[in-house]
């Protein structure tokens, strides 16, 4: 009589679990946004260097920050950049340094200047 | 031993009336729950349904004030971040609700609404000149929040549809960074934004892909927007057509969650 009741009890267990487990199963979980955004960034991007371009004084290396209005023609849009700011990367020298010796440093005060008198 | 067998059998018995009844229960309550909300989650859900087609009414032909920026960093997707609002606010009388639909299953109402004016007064404070054209539109609604998803989808689509059409029409403004690199640009940070007001956007198609992704079509008929105001527009010529889009789940929140629980 044991056994029937562990069993009843079994069977109730084994019908509640499989109805739990079919709903959580069954349901596919919905796309997310991931390849809408990744689309969005590419086109913001593509949109960026086409106003970049028209910069006439673009540098070789450096910085550019622009502010520009968009205005859209039959097919994409034009650029009418209002505002811009150009930092030329600083060039770097390729020469061999030497460690030992004095050398001495450009000073900005002047030749007559204190930080220009050497030690004694 | 008998007996002792017997008061065995009395004891065990409750046991099992238990089980069979929770048994049953946990099989008819569902079916009698579902059978007993109906009524009441039709009526709603379809009022609801009602309501958002008179508003997409008042968007396509009163029109809409559209506020939006984006922002990425490194064109780095995670990165993006994107913040679009409209306002509407207007009566229209004489809306009629062409078709009524109601999907008891998933409680999903779907009500299509049309309006024909001979004349109204835009969101711009201009007289626009219907000549008694016929604007149509579909919306949906639904009271239970599980089925919500698709139609939040749908929602953030037409609101992406509206914003790409500003774009398209008045244009938007661009602030970047760029760095360049033997004449080599690469985008450092790049963010737009828009603040216009649209009308006569009108709807083509809609829809969800397989991902369950949703999909809006709209155009806005630059010719038909000077005849209505009576003045020349630029790009007289062109219909404007745009596909917005929209999804139900935001995987970059999830994946920042995810890291967050993981410290």
């Amino acid at each position: 009589m044991a056994r029937r009741s562990k069993t009843g009890i079994k069977a109730v267990f084994c019908i509640l679990c499989s109805a739990f487990s079919s709903v959580l199963f069954c349901s596919a979980a919905p796309a997310g946004n991931r390849e809408l955004v990744e689309d969005r960034v590419q086109e913001l991007d593509e949109l960026n260097k086409q106003a970049v371009r028209q910069v006439p004084d673009m540098p070789k290396d450096g910085r550019i920050e622009i502010k520009a209005k968009a205005i859209p023609q039959k097919e994409g849009f034009t650029f009418e950049i209002y505002e811009k700011k150009i930092t030329p990367a600083t060039p770097v020298k390729e020469e061999t340094i030497n460690f030992g010796g004095n050398e001495k440093m450009v000073d900005p005060n002047g030749e007559n200047g204190e930080s220009g008198k050497e030690n004694k | 031993m008998r007996k002792w067998l017997i008061q065995m059998e009395r004891m065990e018995n409750p046991v099992k009336r238990i089980s069979k009844a929770l048994a049953v229960a946990v099989l008819l309550v569902p079916l009698l729950c579902t059978h007993g909300w109906a009524g009441n989650k039709k009526i709603m859900s379809t009022r609801a349904a009602k309501v958002l087609a008179e508003r997409a009414l008042v968007e396509s032909i009163y029109g809409l004030k559209v506020r939006s920026a984006e922002e990425v960093i490194d064109m780095i997707p995670s990165s993006f971040v994107e913040k679009t609002e409209t306002k509407t606010s207007a009566r229209i009388s004489g809306i009629k609700f062409e078709e009524i639909v109601y999907d008891e299953q998933k409680d999903i109402a779907k009500v299509t609404a049309s309006v024909s004016l001979d004349s109204i007064t835009n969101i711009d404070g201009q007289q626009m000149d219907l000549k008694n054209k016929v604007y149509r539109r579909v919306a949906f609604a639904t009271s239970t929040p599980s089925q919500a998803g698709p139609l939040k989808a749908l929602r953030a689509a037409e609101i992406d549809a509206y914003k790409q059409l500003v774009k398209r029409v008045v244009g938007f403004t661009l602030e970047s960074q760029t760095t360049v690199e033997n004449f080599i640009l690469k985008s450092d940070a790049v963010k737009t934004k828009v603040l216009a007001t649209i009308y006569l956007a009108e709807l083509k198609d809609f829809g969800w892909d397989d991902s369950g992704n949703a999909f809006v079509k709209m155009y806005l008929n630059v010719k038909d927007v000077s005849e209505v105001l009576g003045e020349k527009v630029a790009g007289e010529d062109e219909i404007v057509e745009v596909e917005g889009a929209g999804a139900q789940a935001d995987d970059f929140q999830q994946a920042k969650k995810g890291k967050g629980k993981g410290r």
